[in-house]
């Protein structure tokens, strides 16, 4: 009922109400009047009738006393002209009917009047009195039926009223309602035009001068400001949709108010999908820990502007990262109207850091994580064995000899092999391990990773099984021994792998940790390679006195601590002694002497080879300078150079050319000693270095000659001037046909292709006797004499005039 | 009530006439200097001793003892209240009429008309039963009242002057 009337208009509610306040009253007054017509009748009527029944009782007083039958009768039958009176009776002292009397009924009665008898009839008793005494009894039987027939008939007539009443209230209603609320309507129907047209510049006409045309006043006031609003509004809108970044108005409880359209451009939705709505388009299960949005509007509202960055999603589902500029909009009292956000696509940022962090953090050849993010999964890694109480393995692999390889065969080749390598690592881990490579733009794991060059290092978390490291460094050694086939090339390969565990309760940082991993390594290569070593503290010991050896080589080559030696060359045929070999002497000043063996490879493997090798170069250049003068200007010495010296790129560090210049040396009074696999390389400017210096006269020798390769084709190519005989060969050669046989068949092919042949070694008069026998044009040895230094070698060049051999 | 205890020894129509004579005393008022403190005087005159007044000797009429008086002589007819002359020959209702002038005294007779003859209260019977017929003009004259309403009885009223009606 209630909710029925709240749907009809003000005009339905004013005359319904109108209706219902007159009709109440209407109603209430006809009560009033009903209930009083009914008192008052039946006060009246029954004071009248007994009066009447006093009156006639006083009157019939006497005709009972004389019991005057007729009297009294006539008495009674004078109630004829009251039409309630239907009978009457007279009782006397006794009850018994004195007299009676009976109105002739000229109407039969109705049904209704039957069925009302109950209140129309009734009674009315009076005594008949005489000298104070009651001597009888006057009894009335009245029947009302025709005075509440005359008061129902009054009803009706009052209702008929009452009704024409609440008719001509509803048609005064209607039209005072129309009256009244015309200006209402008029201002409902112009809000309405307003609403659906936008047109802020319509006006209501005002034609009253009351509270309604007073509101109306208003509300063109109103309008006018609304207008004006609106156009700087729409001045604003039009400003913010031609601003190329995504703008949203949000109002103080972060409804959507607006959106421009660079918004709606980008994202696809238009303002109506968003109006009204506190809709952001975050992604859903964002990783990472990004502030609600109740803490964000609280910053932009507290601090004057939030800004952040953050995930977007497109309403066709394509997330953009986005930059959030949300500053507040306040009103001239300060109070919050709510936020301004733009919103800046930083996709092409992202994109650029996105390949920055790749670049920074993966290795671009095998798509495997660097050393950089290798060190940071291995310290996260540290951490979570606290939690995880399980071991964790690390695995330090270094191919071998691949730079002789990466020489051999080109650096394209190389890399070939690095990214085909890589992948068989990969391929070989644990299940819950393959996880160290690039899958669709997401990092899966850094659990294999690249640190450089030809060095892979394997983390094997949660190790459960004692023997699951072993395993696994078994099967990465097992697919890197099977043949790489690169183009054409079938290549062999194999891996030495260092291994160290580290458990829970140890507590060790990732560089100990790599350090140890890498000493283990060292080891595998120092058995032999193509192994697997676990790291043990004994190895440690021996690593600790390797560093220490660097770190006084550096020393030494400072506080010249090297010395250079000179093992004499004879020259058999003619006994002389013109040549001599260089070789380093290292006095320690706590160990004392070290031979070579024990510091070149390390000084090798540390990279310090051709410092030492520049020094010795250099010092020895410096003294053949003075020998050419002192001894002969022919004076030839050979300088050992590794092919590591001989590869180098660095060419300050292997400046022969610019050394001999310097001390005025003519090349030819140099050899440089080195071994065939110089030649093997593929790398020309080692052989074009080689070249330049042969160029300049300085000669060549192949060291350990019949030990590697043998190649011949170097020898045809003159690429060398000697060739030196190893002293395997020369050591057995008097009792080993054999051997012999291959001195005299290497000197024969020597000299066929015009090359001079040097043994080495030479320690007996038997070996000297055979070799000289041979042909061979050079001895160096013990027997001949050993290293001296550079006085002692230029006092025995004095004395080789006098045959060194009768001396 | 009385009318049955009137029953006792006369005749119906005797005691009808008693009991009307009864009655008459209830709505009569007398000028209090002419009557007793104690007592109403019924006087009865005629020959038959044989009625009903008998029975209303003791009855008591507004305070006061009712006594039934037969045929009193004229000295003590100024004591009676009522006289009550049986049917007589008119000579004897003369004679009896003339004591009682100038004397408070409401005389009632059954004889014929005698209300046109100087009486005041006559009985007559009608349809069956007895009623009375008043002279206004002698009873007013004696300094009698009776009650309009006894009037309202009266079958027959005469003596009536034109001011009270």
């Amino acid at each position: 009922m209630q909710t029925g009337l709240e749907k009809k208009s003000v005009r339905a509610k004013l005359i319904i109400t109108s209706l219902l306040v007159t009709g109440l009253a209407i109603m209430i007054s006809l009560v009033i009047s009903i209930v009083d017509d009914i008192r008052n009748t039946h006060q009246s009527t029954q004071e009248q009738l007994t009066i009447i029944a006093d009156m006639t009782a006083a009157s019939s007083s006497p005709a009972l006393v004389f019991r005057d039958q007729q009297a009294a009768k006539d008495n009674l039958r004078l109630l004829h002209i009251n039409q309630l009176i239907t009978s009457a009776r007279i009782l006397d002292q006794q009850g018994n009917e004195f007299v009676s009397y009976q109105k002739t009924i000229a109407t039969e009665q109705s049904n209704l009047s039957r069925l009302l008898s109950t209140y129309t009839l009734g009674l009315i008793e009076s005594p008949i009195e005489f000298n104070d005494e009651v001597i009888g009894q006057l009894i009335f039987s009245i029947d009302m039926t025709s005075i509440w027939t005359s008061l129902f008939v009054q009803w009706l007539s009052k209702l008929f009223i009452s009704s024409i009443l609440l008719l001509m209230s509803y048609v005064i209603l209607r039209k005072s309602s129309d009256y009244v609320l015309g200006p209402i309507h008029n201002l409902a129907n112009a809000i309405r035009e307003i609403i659906n047209s936008g047109n802020y510049s319509l006006r209501v006409d005002n034609q009253t001068v009351d509270e309604l045309g007073f509101l109306t006043e208003e509300f063109n006031l109103m309008l006018s400001k609304i207008e004006d609003r609106d156009n700087q509004l729409q001045q604003s809108n039009e400003a913010l949709a031609q601003v190329q970044e995504p703008i949203v108005l949000r109002d103080a409880e972060l409804r959507c108010q607006y959106v421009n359209p660079a918004f709606v451009n980008i994202f696809g939705y238009s303002l109506d999908d968003l109006q009204g709505t506190k809709e952001t388009l975050s992604v859903r299960n964002q990783p990472g820990t990004e502030l609600s949005q109740a803490e964000v509007y609280e910053i932009a509202r507290e601090q004057g502007v939030y800004r952040g960055e953050t995930l977007r999603v497109t309403k066709a589902g394509k997330q953009i990262p986005i930059q959030r500029h949300i500053s507040p909009v306040k009103d001239k009292k300060g109070e919050l109207k709510g936020y301004v956000t733009v919103l800046t696509d930083i996709s092409e940022k992202k994109r650029v850091e996105e390949i920055v962090w790749r670049q920074a953090n993966f290795d671009v050849l095998t798509g495997l994580p660097n050393r950089f993010m290798f060190m940071q999964r291995l310290k996260e890694d540290l951490k979570k064995i606290k939690r995880t109480k399980l071991p964790l393995g690390l695995m330090f692999l270094d191919l071998d000899r691949f730079k002789e390889i990466n020489d051999t065969l080109g650096h394209d080749m190389g890399d070939a092999l690095l990214k085909e390598a890589a992948s068989r690592i990969v391929g070989c881990l644990r299940g819950t391990d393959v996880i160290a490579y690039i899958d669709n733009d997401h990092v899966v794991s850094e659990s294999v990773a690249r640190l450089g060059g030809d060095e892979f290092t394997i983390i094997l978390n949660d190790l459960k099984e004692d023997k699951a490291i072993d395993i696994v460094a078994k099967r990465v050694l097992a697919k890197l021994a099977e043949p790489f086939l690169l183009g054409n090339d079938l290549v062999h390969l194999t891996g030495s792998i260092g291994i160290v565990e580290t458990y829970p309760n140890e507590t060790i940082d990732a560089e100990t940790l790599i350090k140890y991993a890498d000493i283990a390594m060292y080891e595998s290569k120092q058995q032999g390679r193509n192994r697997y070593t676990k790291f043990d503290q004994s190895m440690l010991y021996k690593a600790q006195q390797r560093n220490t050896l660097i770190n006084d080589m550096h020393r030494a080559l400072k506080n010249n601590e090297f010395q250079v030696v000179y093992q004499p060359i004879i020259d058999i045929e003619s006994n002389q002694i013109l040549k001599a070999e260089a070789l380093i002497r290292w006095h320690h000043p706590f160990e004392g002497l070290i031979n070579p063996d024990d510091f070149i490879s390390v000084a090798e493997d540390a990279g310090l080879i051709l410092d030492v090798g520049q020094w010795v170069f250099e010092h020895v250049v410096k003294q053949v300078a003075i020998w050419r003068e002192t001894i002969h200007p022919d004076i030839q010495i050979a300088i050992n150079k590794s092919p590591v010296q001989l590869k180098s790129a660095n060419e300050a560090k292997f400046d022969c050319l610019s050394s001999l210049q310097k001390y005025k040396v003519p090349g030819k009074n140099i050899i440089i000693e080195t071994t065939e696999s110089v030649f093997l390389d593929k790398n020309t400017s080692t052989v074009d270095r080689i070249a330049a210096m042969r160029e300049a006269g300085v000669q060549v020798a192949l060291d350990d000659f019949g030990t590697g390769y043998s190649s011949l084709s170097h020898l045809a190519k003159k690429d060398v001037d000697y060739i030196k005989i190893d002293q395997s060969f020369v050591q057995n050669i008097f009792e080993n046909q054999e051997n012999l046989a291959i001195c005299e068949a290497m000197i024969v092919v020597a000299h066929k292709l015009g090359l001079k042949v040097v043994a080495e070694g030479v320690e007996t008069q038997q070996q000297f006797k055979l070799l000289s026998d041979a042909g061979c044009d050079f001895a160096q040895g013990f027997l001949l004499a050993k290293p001296l230094s550079g006085k002692a070698f230029e006092r025995l060049c004095k004395k080789s005039e006098e045959s060194l051999l009768t001396a | 009530m009385f009318a049955t205890n009137l029953l006792h020894a006369a005749t119906r129509e005797e005691a009808i006439k008693a009991g009307i004579v009864y009655n008459l005393t209830k709505f009569t008022v007398w000028p209090n200097s002419s009557i007793s403190e104690n007592y109403l005087n019924i006087c009865v005159f005629g020959k038959q001793y044989d009625d009903g007044f008998d029975a209303l000797a003791g009855k008591a009429v507004m305070g006061k003892a009712l006594m039934i008086k037969r045929n009193p002589n004229n000295r003590d007819i100024h004591t009676c209240q009522i006289a009550y002359i049986k049917n007589t020959s008119k000579k004897k209702i003369y004679k009896i009429l003339n004591k009682c002038k100038s004397l408070p005294i409401l005389t009632v007779s059954e004889s014929l008309d005698f209300i046109n003859h100087g009486g005041m209260i006559g009985l007559v019977a009608f349809d069956n039963h007895i009623g009375f017929e008043a002279n206004i003009k002698t009873i007013n004259s004696e300094g009698i009242n009776i009650g309009a309403q006894l009037l309202k009885l009266a079958k027959r009223v005469v003596g009536l002057d034109k001011q009270y009606i």
